[in-house]
């Protein structure tokens, strides 16, 4: 049975761990005062060990060989996505070399925009997670070919390429800090919609991805104010997170979605949710204070996150529910017109008054007419809850 | 002259001995008539079952040299039936069998051996990915013909550890460990 303190245990351990790690790779400084290049390096690593330790205290080994989607999103994807955030800038920017040709120019300044990165992971990503799968290969030796499914999973990295410069570039935005922290909500929302979609160890794992980035925000806070937005060690760190939060929110949904049973439409609404943070660019609410931003802002994203949360709240309660004993008194209880054949068939022509029917207080928890509770073990015992007459 | 005799005769020595040999009978799984089925403790107090409703198989019976024997079963992963839709599709998903990106659980023999009232069959048993050999205690084999068909019958149950084949472990609890699995099959050739 899953444990939900474990979960919250891994994600504080993991913000507790790559928080210290960072502070201490940085030397104490203030964030603003780190260089750009040094930066990568710490909240990567900062990062990777926040997640490791939130990955361990969730009980599970380093998945090796990675055999499944899940596997590949660790082993793999997320190194690859790091790797490309140290060694992608860097190798368009060569310092002290000679002057290039106009085709060599033209690809370092591809390359040093994060273009060539983002149009990587929007191909690359879904086919290593897709891999092997009956996604790509069509179910067998007969078709292989990717299923009509895979091709849409496959196109799906687009969302991941478009969201991650989306989201980069609303990081200049005033509020700007919200972005990685939208981000962290809409991981925690999205392991949460896995989890209760079935698939617990998919879910799971996006509570330390969560916590590392968590940490990673908690150490780019800067403490001096004022500092003028633009190019610095912390505007750096945030485009950081938010490529390699990108990556993990991408991760998690896409994995729930085709492996486990996630819903295609709930994976979009809280994949696009950071998205809605543009609300506040709508020519209508740049009239208002800047104060209010990122409380709208906040409205925005936790709008379709919250929506996210209830429906897979509803469908686990209908399905997985019962399975795990979750069962609710809402799902015993009859509507009016099973109600009103049931007095019928009960009393025959004889008239029953409503109020002899215990109501419903909470889940598993009845209120019978005279105002007294019963919680009930069994669904069966709802039928047995006394009658006030 | 010498050589055309000499081919001529060795045609002549081989022709008895190519004519007596014995072809292996090749039987095709019925599905109609057979089942995989399986069950695993639940809470350690009871029983889960469930079945495999979508199979695939074949097995060669060499009756003179049985360890020449061959068999071979498919199952795919995605029918399984427990009776309860919404455990079905829970077992679907990644924390059990992951069927969508291990379709088929197989099983190929590698050695046969005649035993009393039947077959010892070793073979790879691959499940989640994961390859083991198992060695399966195949009851049966007799022949009977029915409607111009020629039905041969076995039946064997195996013990498996679900953690031997990389299942989730913190899904071993409320699931037994251990599952047994139960195979009925009937194989035809005409």
């Amino acid at each position: 049975m899953p444990d939900p303190r474990l979960f919250v245990q891994s994600l504080v351990v993991a913000a507790v761990v790559s928080l210290l790690i960072i502070w201490g790779l940085a030397g104490g400084r203030s964030a603003s005062a780190v260089g750009v290049a040094r930066w990568r390096w710490v909240l990567c690593l900062g990062w990777v060990a926040g997640l490791a330790t939130g990955w361990v205290r969730l009980g599970y080994a380093i998945p090796w060989p990675p055999a499944t989607g899940l596997d590949r999103l660790l082993i793999l994807v997320l190194p690859l996505a790091m790797a490309g955030v140290l060694c992608g800038s860097e190798a368009g920017r060569v310092p002290g070399a000679a002057p290039a040709s106009g085709t060599v120019h033209l690809l370092r300044g591809w390359v040093a925009s994060g273009l060539a990165q983002s149009g990587l992971m929007s191909l690359a990503v879904p086919w290593v997670l897709l891999w092997g799968s009956v996604h790509l290969t069509g179910g067998g030796a007969a078709a292989p070919f990717p299923s009509g499914p895979g091709c849409l999973f496959l196109a799906s990295g687009v969302l991941l390429g478009l969201g991650e410069r989306s989201l980069r570039r609303l990081l200049s935005r005033p509020a700007g800090w919200m972005v990685p922290g939208s981000l962290i909500g809409a991981l925690l929302t999205a392991g949460t919609c896995v989890l209760l979609a079935g698939y617990l160890k998919g879910g799971a794992t996006a509570f330390p991805l969560a916590g590392a980035l968590l940490g990673g925000l908690l150490a780019t806070r800067d403490r001096q104010r004022g500092e003028p937005v633009g190019v610095s060690g912390r505007q750096e760190a945030r485009r950081v997170l938010v490529t390699l939060g990108t990556i993990s929110l991408y991760g998690v949904l896409f994995v729930g979605a085709a492996f486990g049973r996630l819903p295609g439409e709930r994976a979009l609404l809280v994949g696009l949710a950071p998205l809605a943070g543009w609300v506040t660019d709508w020519s209508l609410l740049r009239r208002w204070p800047i104060r209010w931003l990122p409380w709208i802002r906040g409205a925005a994203i936790a709008l379709p996150l919250g929506l996210a949360l209830g429906s897979a709240k509803r469908d686990f309660d209908r399905t997985l529910g019962p399975l795990v004993g979750h069962w609710t008194a809402r799902e015993q209880r009859p509507n009016c017109l099973e109600l009103w054949s049931t007095l019928f068939t009960q009393t025959g022509d004889s008239f029953v008054p409503m109020e002899t029917f215990p109501l419903l207080a909470a889940p598993n928890v009845v209120v019978d007419p005279c105002g007294s509770t019963t919680r009930l073990r069994e669904p069966s015992e709802l039928e047995a809850v006394p009658a006030c007459r | 002259m010498r050589r055309l005799a000499l081919v001529l005769c060795s045609v002549a020595l081989l022709f008895p001995c190519l004519t007596t040999a014995h072809a292996a009978d090749e039987y095709a799984y019925d599905g109609v008539h057979s089942s995989v089925s399986f069950k695993a403790r639940h809470l350690d107090i009871s029983w889960i079952h469930g079945r495999f409703n979508q199979v695939e198989g074949k097995f060669t019976i060499d009756r003179a040299d049985p360890s020449k024997s061959k068999f071979e079963l498919k199952v795919h992963a995605d029918s399984v039936d427990t009776g309860n839709k919404a455990r079905d599709e829970h077992l679907r998903q990644p924390d059990y069998f992951d069927t969508k990106q291990f379709p088929f659980i197989e099983f190929k023999s590698t050695s046969t051996k005649p035993v009393k009232d039947g077959f010892e069959v070793t073979g790879d048993f691959t499940m989640h990915g994961v390859t083991k050999k198992v060695t399966l205690l195949l009851q049966g084999g007799k022949e009977i013909e029915f409607n111009k068909k020629k039905i041969v019958a076995f039946a064997t149950e195996v013990k498996l550890k679900r953690s031997d084949f990389n299942f989730d472990k913190s899904q071993i609890g409320l699931i037994g460990d251990e599952a047994i699995i139960l195979i009925d099959c009937e194989g035809v050739r005409n």
